[in-house]
């Protein structure tokens, strides 16, 4: 990166970001090295009645003094109202609420049912996550109502009364805005929407020895839960993710002005896509979108924080709900509860529901900033697929007759899962064959006895 | 001639009755809303037997396309994982429709009241119910239109007053806000493309049992529910400030018609 004044926006919600300049944060599959989602934003909203939290995540990767982000706000923030965080905590709100794999082994059908499950993996994601200055503000019309140093940021909250003066006053400040940021500003301006902006202090980051930043948290009291995306939507670079984790204390969020879509769900999938769960999810996901004309936010969890079935990750403990914002939550830990593996449940409610939204937008399909409602909705949701493996006939028994019926179907199933995988990723139907077959999920061959043999023949024999 | 356009026009319901059935099955079945279809049943049920129950009471003869609009407006609009609130919901809605009136009228919209009777009602009992206005996404917009011409060719002059001036004056706010702002137009055309508000406009307002007489008034009524509901919307971020600004205002319809007298609407046929 070059040491000119270009400044780099990250922007969840509000940022903005020349996005070559960053290696964004992702998902990963087991490896760490094998990003699914590049160009994404993570925000977390606790809310409850007008009282919310924003948590904003941030994997910038560009030089920390280069480094800028400006965040529309409803209100002047106090110092206390804003905070930093671990990137931990998202990183494991993040795989608790992933999108995931199970596997059921079939049982011998000559036997009794008997039923396992238990989570193959999910999609998570890895790694750690002056005076002069004022009376020139004056003269654009920009007052700076505050000033703090919290964490590794030097934070400022402004107000300003028209939007020109506004832009000037961030390209004179370094905190250069692509075009056609000045419209939207003054939109806001005109809203009386505060801003906040931030950058990286250097002496304190050196501090803390850590290369990375740690998440932004603000804190205030607001009627209209809305997510600000019109800046970021000023990105040349085509499309953003954008994943939202809501908690709230009744139930689901969504979106108003957009529509809210469930995932594709609880599908069959091939066994060999266990080794590519992340290129699976990515591309299935790309395909949605796409045929979707990325007009839509997609419903990737909605559960309530007590448990989950299968486990992607352990549920949040109390502790870290209350740091991401969650308030309502009584001061006590539950780190006693003991997981079991794969699910877990907590004896009591707690009176927390997550919903994870995800979204691919850009200027054209999501004009409008992003307004949500949380609705009394708590029925559970997971983006979850689902590995069938096959019983296998262990030679050395005879197969009974409801096993070779077993047999004889398998083909038409692996065919199905064939082509329901080749609709959710759009992958090539014989490509995914070929893979099927070498993972021993083709024409099953059926014993040698089973050939015309009616039942009764060796009824007595 | 019998043709296909003379049924529509014999019964503005009969326009209404095949739209909300196509938006109904178009909705579950490609926009995803995904509502149980025990719940839709339940709606159905506790209207049509609430209709039942009254007109026997009240010695009237049955009429099965009110129930039948207000069902489908309830399963388009309303939301419940619980199925006895679909029953709730539709005996509220015909319910009001019989014991809420004043001089032989009712005075809100059957499914409107329903609406923010269990909207409200919540925050007292623990139950679930809540209203989805964007799972229509961007075929609102279309349908809008499609609607709006339909309504042109098809209906009586008095039933279009209504929708017609509504739509107008909100679009006309939305297009001022968006101007004032300075936004892209992109932003109040996606504000129009909303399923929530095409049924408030043609399914709801339009009701002319429970809107002024006067002609005049209906453009007033029209206005005050538009003013009412932007500051609602904007000022209060409510987001269901449709109906709650219906339902504030239509306690002024009774007033309206008794100062300003003017030809009550009947419906054509009686079926």
């Amino acid at each position: 990166m070059s040491g000119k004044q270009i400044l780099k926006f990250f922007l969840i919600a509000c940022l903005f970001l020349p996005s070559s300049l960053f290696a964004f944060c992702g998902f990963y599959v087991s490896q760490a090295d094998t990003k699914l989602f590049n160009k994404s934003s993570k925000v977390v909203i606790a809310r409850n009645e007008d009282r919310t939290v924003i948590t904003m995540a941030n994997d910038y990767e560009g030089e920390l003094k280069d480094f800028a982000i400006v965040i529309p706000v409803p209100v002047i923030l106090k110092e206390k109202q804003i905070h930093v965080t671990k990137n931990s905590i998202i990183d494991h709100l993040d795989a608790y609420t992933a999108p995931r794999l199970v596997e059921y082994f079939d049982e011998d059908p000559c036997q009794p049912m008997r039923v396992y499950e238990f989570a193959a993996g999910s999609v998570r994601k890895a790694g750690p996550g002056g005076g002069a200055r004022d009376s020139l503000a004056k003269k654009l019309g920009v007052t700076i109502e505050a000033e703090y140093l919290v964490g590794e940021y030097d934070i400022l909250i402004l107000s300003a009364k028209e939007s020109n003066g506004l832009l000037t006053w961030l390209n004179q400040n370094n905190y250069k805005l692509p075009k056609g940021a000045e419209k939207i500003l003054g939109s806001y301006i005109k809203q009386d929407t505060k801003f906040f902006v931030a950058k990286v202090n250097l002496e304190e980051q050196s501090k803390l020895g850590s290369e990375f930043l740690r998440p932004l948290q603000i804190a205030f009291e607001s009627p209209n839960f809305m997510l600000p995306i019109r800046l970021g939507t000023l990105n040349a670079n085509g499309n953003q993710d954008l994943f939202v984790f809501a908690l709230s204390k009744k139930g689901r969020v969504e979106t108003t002005n957009y529509r809210t879509v469930k995932i594709p769900s609880n599908m069959d999938i091939p066994l060999y896509v266990k080794d590519e769960f992340g290129d699976f999810y990515k591309d299935m996901f790309n395909t949605l979108t796409k045929k979707d004309r990325l007009s839509n936010v997609y419903l990737e969890y909605a559960w309530d924080m007590g448990w989950c079935d299968p486990c992607a990750a352990d549920p949040l403990p109390d502790k870290d709900l209350r740091e991401l914002g969650v308030f309502w939550l009584d001061k006590f830990t539950n780190e006693d509860v003991m997981p079991r593996p794969g699910r877990f449940r907590r004896p009591q409610g707690q009176n927390v529901y997550v919903t994870r939204l995800h979204l691919r937008y850009n200027a054209e399909t999501f004009p409008e900033d992003l307004q949500f409602q949380e609705t009394s909705n708590r029925e559970n949701f997971q983006g979850r697929y689902v590995l069938r493996h096959p019983w296998k006939p262990d030679g050395s028994k005879k197969v009974c007759e409801s096993g070779i019926k077993y047999l004889q179907n398998l083909e038409d199933r692996f065919e199905k899962e064939a082509q329901t995988l080749a609709n959710l990723t759009n992958w090539d139907i014989n490509t995914i064959r070929q893979k099927m077959s070498k993972k021993g999920q083709a024409k099953p061959e059926l014993p040698e006895d089973a050939d015309g043999k009616d039942w009764w023949e060796d009824l007595w024999s | 001639m019998n043709q296909p356009s003379s049924f529509l026009k014999q019964d503005p319901r009969n326009f209404q009755i095949i739209t909300l059935l196509s938006f109904l099955l178009i909705g579950n079945f490609f926009l995803g809303f995904d509502q149980d279809l025990l719940y839709i049943l339940a709606v159905f049920t506790g209207a049509f037997s609430a209709q039942a129950l009254f007109t026997k009471l009240y010695g009237l003869s049955y009429s099965w396309k009110s129930p039948l609009i207000t069902g489908c407006s309830l399963s388009i609009l309303l939301y419940s994982n619980q199925f006895y609130i679909g029953l709730a919901a539709g005996i509220l809605a015909i319910s009001s429709k019989f014991l809420i009136t004043s001089g032989k009228r009712h005075i809100f919209n059957p499914a409107n009241f329903a609406i923010i009777v269990l909207l409200l009602l919540q925050n007292f009992i623990n139950y679930s119910v809540w209203i989805s206005p964007g799972q229509w996404g961007r075929t609102a917009i279309l349908i809008f239109l499609i609607l709006m011409l339909a309504l042109a060719v098809l209906n009586s002059g008095t039933l279009k007053i209504m929708p017609f001036s509504f739509i107008l004056i909100w679009a006309t706010l939305l297009f001022s806000r968006a101007i004032y702002l300075g936004d892209p137009l992109a932003i109040p055309l996606h504000q129009l493309s909303n399923g929530a508000l095409l049924i408030f406009t043609f399914f709801m307002i339009s009701d002319p049992k429970t809107i002024p007489d006067h002609h005049l008034l209906k453009v007033l009524h029209a206005l005050t529910i538009a003013l009412l509901s932007y500051y609602l919307l904007f000022e209060q971020y409510l987001s269901n400030a449709l109906f709650y600004s219906l339902f504030l205002l239509s306690v002024l319809v009774p007033f309206y018609n008794h100062f300003f007298k003017a030809k009550h609407y009947v419906w054509k046929t009686n079926s």
